[in-house]
Parts: structure tokens; C-alpha cells; sequence
């Protein structure tokens, strides 16, 4: 009996899925978690960074589940710069100075200026980090700003320059 | 902006035209696709933006724990009850091979439990019967859920009627997010599983997903009821999202069959379709309107249960100022039939419209900016009691992103059910058609907070006072049900996770319960199991997450539960699950899975007549993506 409701299930999802599919558009938060777990490889960091030669490779996210989860997904086994990648999600504190990258969505973290890390903002935050994500014709882009990387003592490669929507010096 | 200068818009100009000479893919369906996709092809994506603003959970002034999709990968559970044992606020007491009793804040049981609402997706799935949950009806493939949120205390004002100790909010992901083809199997020496789904694009800014689920599970041993309790049975479904330009569409429906064992014939079915629409008004408002309808029959034992609902609601938020305002009306009407042909209890009469309706309102009222007052009040009618009034205010002072005290004063109430009104069996039983509502009135405070960027806590404590809890008497020579009871609950409930070093993640849970409740003057209590809960005292709820190598993950869970001293008494236990997962490929993970592993079988469930005795099951699974 489950054979025949089986096929016939079958036969109804044939039907269902014929039409060609289109491009669906993933959402905007996905498109922001891939940003973070790609830019790792295009950023150098100083090697008090870390705080030793075990310690993992920490992308934070502040109070943003709805990047957090894909992030998650994205890094799940990842490496960068030859250590483990940990996707952490934090709430504005001194141990934001543990992560490498920090994603502050509009929010603020007790971090200071000079703290060695690529911290990342949405369009129109307060105070913008090294990169600013903005959203131009439902594309999401990234403007990178110079002085703060150069505070931070990284060096943010030319690919990344390149690909940046604008470079503010 | 700085940035914004000609200089720099130049430089985007000549951007956009190098890049869109590359080929690169325009599209992105999934987060597989994303993670192979270049930087700069990242920024040829077209994305949808999303439709409203949700409130960080960091900051919801509630005890609430959040069950993630990863949190249920790595469970190795294939149910929803079994995810459920996650959550260290739940009490979650296996009675058969599908059925559980599920709730927070004790009246946990077969009969007693009723003081929860659960939702899967915005779909209300107590039963006005008993008001309670009959979770062998629902088989959502768990891969496909968004979260699970658990909120032990009253729901406040947003969620519908009889949250009163708890909630439990299911949400499935958007059907965008689950674009191309998932499958998973388990099998074991009891229990087989197999699940596909298939999700894909429509059009330019819609998705839609069909799954199946199959489970086929032997029967429990025998416990203090003894009955024939495996089964088989399937779910199948669809959801579809549609982005409009300033509207979200969402079409979803399921069909579930259940095939039981314990006489010919007994077994379930059900279907249900829901659409909700949201419309962005501006930045900070927003409409929503949702409709769906339910049906569901089952069999067992010479009883039939039919339930159809339809329920129909829309909801308004906007800030005007320091003021968070949401705004909202539901209606909903059911039509049962109940009979039994089993024993005498019977509802009459067998059949029965019952209508529920409520209008609500909430300021969340922005005090300063690390302080704020949220006051709500919902209004609500059933066809049982007349308007019934349940404020709440709640109180949320976030010094800081790292730490929230917040205190909350509810008042909740459980409508009376049909069984509550209109179950008889004359001349053992007369039905109380003057039952009244069970009232609440909470108070909880509560912190949540990180300590450091690898630890989180979050400690809640509540005093319930309860009045008018239903009681089973002996009046003028028959049985009746009467609101005699009453009395305070106090509890504390504690959980936190760390994560110990890059590859060792833990959690632990605790949560405490201690109920003073006596019969009001003039009452007398007869079968205090049916009605005042079946509730230990204390449970512990642990996990221990490992990568032992780059693929290969060691994910334990373990629960101490305190003995059930209502009769017939339930010994503390000590139990443990978890899985052995190794992902082959990025596409195909591999898994052995097990439950209940320190014992052969142990007592979980006190309910006499159909308590089975939970079983140590270990399986092998497989999952995957294409």
C-alpha cells in the first residue's frame, strides 16, 4: 500500500517540478555570511592577532542570528590561515579584541581603535568598521576604509581592494 | 558618508562595467553555491532583503531558549519530541512510541498537561479537546526547520490562547532557503525513517519546497499500560515564499497518515493548508495576515476524534517615537466530534462549534536608551467564558549588549476545554457546565547575559499563583470536574554553554520546580495526577560537542531527571544520546545515533493506561544534499 502512495507521490513531484527553474534570490543575510567567511583569505593580520600558535580562527557576529546561522553552515570544517575557523556569537564586549573578524551589524563593541581586527558594519552604523556593507540595486556590496584597516595594522590585499564598491582612503 | 564623493562613484561606475564583462553566475540557490563562489562573484548576486526587522532575541524580556538548526543536526533526532529534549526549560516524558507529554513549569501528563501552546508556524496544534498536544499528529522533516522557540512562563501578548506556562513556536525556513534536494535515512533494530525534500526557484524572487517523512516504529515494552503501540505513518507537504515589492507571501500546506496497532483500523489523518501575507509599510511599520484551516480524525481504541479549525488573524506594528507599538485581532472556530465506544465517557453533546477571539496591544516603550517598559494587554472570548482581560508588563534594562535583567508580573488563563465542560458518564460522571477558567497570575525575573565571548547564562526564577485549577470531586454521588484548586509554583531554571576550546563546545541546563497547591474550602481533590501534574522536581539537561577530526564530530546529550512522586511514582533516571557523525563529503554526512543508551529500558510517563517504558535505541543514518 505505501508502494502505490509512494508512486503515486512520485508521479505528483514529476508533475510538480517540470518547469524549468528560475533563480530564486537568496537573502541578504546569507549573501553577508559568505562576505565574512571569504574575506579571511584576503586580509593579513599582525601575529598578536592571536593569541597563540593553537588559538582558532574566530568570526564574531554581534546580536545577528540571521547571519550568524548561515555562517555557521558556510564555516562548518573551514580553515583559514591554517587554523580551525569558530563562528562565535557574541553580545558587545573586551573580548571582541579575541576575534579576528567581528561583525557589528549597527551595533557597538567595547573594542579599541587599534585592536588588531577586521571589524565589518552594515551601511549608516555610527561609527562604520574597516568594512561597510552596503546594498546598491539589491546587490551587496562593501566599502573599505583605509585609516581604520592601517590603525588596525592589516593589510587588506588588492583583490579585496578591487572588489570593494568604493575605497574611502 | 565620506565615501560617497564623485571620485568614488566614478570608481564604481568602472567597477560595474569590469566585472559584468566576467561571467559570473547571477544567482545563488544555495549556501553550498555560495561558499564555491569567488569574492567578486559574490557581489553579482541578486539578494531579497529582509521584510521586517526582528528583534534580537538578546533582548526579548522573556525566559526563552532557542533550539537553532544546527542544535538539531547534531541531536540525531528524527521527531520533534526528541528535538524538544533539547530545550532545558521543557519537560519532555515519553509515553508510547509516538506520543510524549510535553511542558514547561510542571502539569506535565497525559491528562494534566494543558497549560502550553504550541504553534509550527503560525498553526495552533493543542487541541481544544483537553487543550492539549497530541504530538503523534506532527512530523515535520526536522531539517527543515528554522528554529524552535521556547518560552517557559505566559506568552505575553503575542501569542494566542492558552499560553499560559509556556510556549513552544515552531517556524519552518523560508522555501528560499531550502532551494535543492535533501534526503536522509535511519534505520535501526526499531525504528526506520527515510525523508526527502525538494525545494526550488520560482520565478525571480519566489521558492517552493515538497518534502516527505516516513516513519515506521515498533511498539515501546510494556509499561503500566499495555498496549500494541507501533506504528507507521508519513507527512508530506509543500511551502512556498513570494517577495512582491514591498509584500511577502507564504503558501504552505501538509497532509499527514498514521497507521496504529492497537486495534484494526486505529490510526490517524489530517491535512492542513495556511497563507500569510506581510506588507512593509515603511522602515518601521508593518501589516500581516495569516488564515489557515485544519483538519485532523483519528482512531484508536474504539474512540474517534475529528477536529477541523479554521482560524483567521492580522497583526500591525509601527514605532511612533520611543514607542515599539503592535497592534492585532485573531478569531478562530473549531467543530470536533467526539466518540467513544470504548468505555462510558462520553462529551455531550458529540458534536460542537466552539468559537475563540481576541484583539491585543503592546508598547514596547523605550524608557532611555538601556531601559525599557513593555506593557500589553490582550482581551480574549471563548464560547466557554465571556471576555476575559490578560495584561502584562514587562520590564527590560540592557545596561550593555552583554547583559539583560528584565522582570515581568502576567496574568494567563486556560479556557475550559470540552472535556473540562462537557465530558459525562452518568451516573460515574456529570459534566460541568459551569467550569470556569484556570488562572494565572506570574511573576519572573529574570537575567541573560555573556560573560566572556565564548560563554553565555541565562537564569530565571518565577513564582506562579494559581487559582481555580481544575479538580476531580465527589458530589451528591457522582463525579465531577470542579475549578477547586489552587495555590503557588516557584521554580528556577539555569542554563549557560561555553565553548572550552576551538573543538569542545558544552551546555548544561538546570530547572527546579516546587508546587504548594491545596484544595480551595469546600473542595476535595480525588485524582490530583489528572489534573495537578505529574511533574519531578528537578532535571539536568547536559551536551558535550566534539570535532574529534576535521569530519568527524562527537555530539553527546545526557538528562537527569527527579523521580515523578505522584502515584504511581516514577524513580529518577539518568540517561544519555547523542551521535557519531562523520561528513564523507561536503554533500553526504554519515551517522549512528542513539537514545536512551545507559539503559535497557526505563519509566518515563506515570499515566496508567498507556505509559509505555522508554528503550535504548541505536541507529544508523545517512544525510544528503545535492
Amino acid at each position: 500500500m505505501l508502494g502505490t502512495r509512494l508512486e503515486r507521490w512520485g508521479l505528483a513531484l514529476a508533475l510538480v517540478l517540470a518547469p524549468a527553474p528560475a533563480a530564486a534570490q537568496v537573502s541578504e543575510a546569507a549573501v553577508k555570511a559568505a562576505y565574512l567567511y571569504k574575506m579571511a583569505a584576503f586580509v593579513t593580520w599582525p601575529p598578536n592577532a592571536f593569541a597563540s600558535g593553537s588559538s582558532p580562527f574566530r568570526i564574531c557576529v554581534l546580536n545577528r542570528t540571521d547571519v550568524a546561522g548561515p555562517l555557521s553552515e558556510l564555516a562548518h570544517g573551514a580553515q583559514a590561515w591554517g587554523r580551525p575557523v569558530v563562528i562565535s556569537v557574541i553580545g558587545g564586549s573586551q573580548e571582541a579584541s579575541q576575534c579576528q573578524i567581528l561583525f557589528l551589524g549597527d551595533g557597538h563593541a567595547a573594542l579599541g581603535d587599534s585592536a588588531p581586527v577586521l571589524t565589518v558594519t552594515e551601511h549608516g552604523a555610527s561609527s562604520p568598521g574597516v568594512v561597510e556593507f552596503t546594498v546598491q540595486q539589491s546587490h551587496v556590496r562593501f566599502v573599505i576604509h583605509r585609516s581604520q584597516a592601517d590603525a588596525r595594522r592589516l593589510q587588506i590585499s588588492s583583490k579585496l581592494l578591487a572588489v570593494a564598491a568604493a575605497v574611502v582612503p | 558618508m565620506a565615501w560617497r564623493s564623485e571620485r568614488v562613484s566614478r570608481r564604481c561606475a568602472a567597477f560595474v562595467l569590469l566585472t559584468s564583462a566576467a561571467a559570473a553566475p547571477a544567482s545563488a540557490q544555495s549556501l553550498g553555491e555560495l561558499r564555491n563562489m569567488s569574492i567578486d562573484q559574490l557581489a553579482q548576486i541578486e539578494v531579497r532583503s529582509a521584510s521586517k526587522r526582528e528583534e534580537p532575541l538578546s533582548s526579548a524580556p522573556a525566559a526563552l531558549y532557542v533550539i537553532t538548526p544546527d542544535d538539531i543536526l547534531t541531536s540525531g533526532a528524527t521527531t520533534l519530541p526528541e528535538v524538544l529534549r533539547l530545550a532545558p526549560n521543557l519537560n519532555v516524558q515519553q509515553v508510547d512510541a509516538s506520543q510524549y507529554a510535553i511542558s514547561a513549569r510542571g502539569f506535565n501528563g497525559v491528562q494534566a498537561g494543558n497549560k502550553v501552546l504550541a504553534l509550527i508556524d503560525g498553526r495552533t496544534i493543542y487541541t481544544p479537546l483537553g487543550s492539549s498536544v497530541l504530538w503523534n499528529l506532527h512530523f515535520p522533516m526536522v531539517e527543515d526547520l528554522q528554529q524552535i522557540e521556547v518560552i517557559s512562563g505566559p506568552g505575553g501578548t503575542l501569542y494566542g490562547p492558552n499560553a499560559v506556562n509556556g510556549v513552544i513556536n515552531i517556524t519552518s525556513k523560508d522555501a528560499r532557503d531550502t532551494i535543492g534536494t535533501l534526503v536522509r535515512g535511519t534505520a535501526g533494530a526499531d525504528e526506520i525513517t527515510a525523508a526527502a525534500r525538494q525545494g526550488f526557484a520560482l520565478g525571480k524572487s519566489g521558492a517552493l519546497r515538497v518534502y516527505a517523512d516516513y516513519h515506521n516504529a515498533d511498539g515501546l515494552p510494556a509499561g503500566l499500560g499495555a498496549v500494541d503501540d507501533s506504528y507507521k505513518g508519513w507527512q508530506a507537504g509543500f511551502r512556498s515564499d513570494f517577495d512582491g515589492e514591498a509584500d511577502h507571501f507564504t503558501l504552505q500546506g501538509d497532509l499527514f497518515h498514521t497507521d496504529a496497532n492497537t486495534l484494526p483500523g486505529d490510526g490517524a489523518n489530517g491535512h492542513n493548508v495556511l497563507g500569510r501575507w506581510t506588507r512593509t509599510l515603511s522602515p518601521t511599520s508593518s501589516f500581516q495576515v495569516q488564515a489557515y484551516y485544519d483538519y485532523f480524525k483519528r482512531e484508536f481504541t474504539d474512540v474517534l476524534d475529528s477536529l477541523q479549525t479554521m482560524d483567521a488573524e492580522g497583526q500591525f506594528n509601527t514605532v511612533v517615537g520611543r514607542h515599539d507599538l503592535v497592534a492585532g485581532v485573531g478569531v478562530r472556530t473549531t467543530r470536533d466530534h467526539f466518540v467513544n465506544d470504548l468505555n462510558i465517557f462520553n462529551l455531550n453533546p458529540e458534536s460542537r462549534r466552539l468559537w475563540t477571539s481576541n484583539i491585543f496591544a503592546q508598547d514596547r516603550f523605550h524608557l532611555s536608551d538601556d531601559l525599557a517598559l513593555i506593557a500589553g494587554v490582550k482581551v480574549e472570548r471563548s464560547t466557554f467564558t465571556g471576555w476575559q482581560v490578560l495584561p502584562n508588563l514587562r520590564l527590560a534594562w540592557q545596561p550593555n549588549q552583554r547583559n539583560l535583567v528584565w522582570a515581568a508580573v502576567s496574568r494567563a488563563v486556560r479556557t475550559p476545554s470540552r472535556i473540562d465542560r462537557q465530558l459525562e458518564a452518568p451516573p460515574f460522571l456529570v459534566a460541568s457546565p459551569d467550569f470556569e477558567s484556570e488562572k494565572l497570575v506570574a511573576v519572573e525575573l529574570g537575567y541573560r547575559g555573556q560573560p566572556t565571548s565564548t560563554t553565555s547564562i541565562s537564569i530565571n526564577g518565577f513564582v506562579n499563583f494559581y487559582d481555580d485549577l481544575r479538580t476531580t470531586e465527589f458530589i451528591n454521588g457522582s463525579f465531577k470536574l470542579e475549578n477547586g484548586s489552587q495555590g503557588q509554583t516557584y521554580g528556577i531554571e539555569a542554563w549557560g554553554n561555553a565553548q572550552f576550546a576551538p573543538w569542545w563546545r558544552v551546555a548544561l541546563g538546570v530547572s527546579t520546580l516546587w508546587k504548594d497547591l491545596h484544595d480551595k474550602p469546600g473542595h476535595t481533590e480525588l485524582i490530583p495526577r489528572n489534573s495537578l501534574g505529574n511533574d519531578p522536581a528537578w532535571q539536568v539537561v547536559g551536551r558535550s560537542d566534539f570535532d574529534l577530526a576535521r569530519r568527524l564530530h562527537l555530539n553527546l546529550r545526557a538528562r537527569a531527571v527527579g523521580p515523578i512522586k505522584q502515584a504511581p511514582r516514577i524513580d529518577s533516571y539518568v540517561e544519555m544520546g547523542g551521535e557519531l557523525a562523520w561528513d564523507a563529503t561536503s554533500r553526504i554526512d554519515l551517522f549512528i545515533a542513539g537514545r536512551n543508551l545507559l539503559h535497557e529500558t526505563h519509566e518515563e510517563s506515570n499515566d496508567p493506561s498507556s505509559a509505555q517504558l522508554a528503550k535504548r535505541m541505536v541507529y544508523a543514518g545517512v544525510r544528503a544534499r545535492f
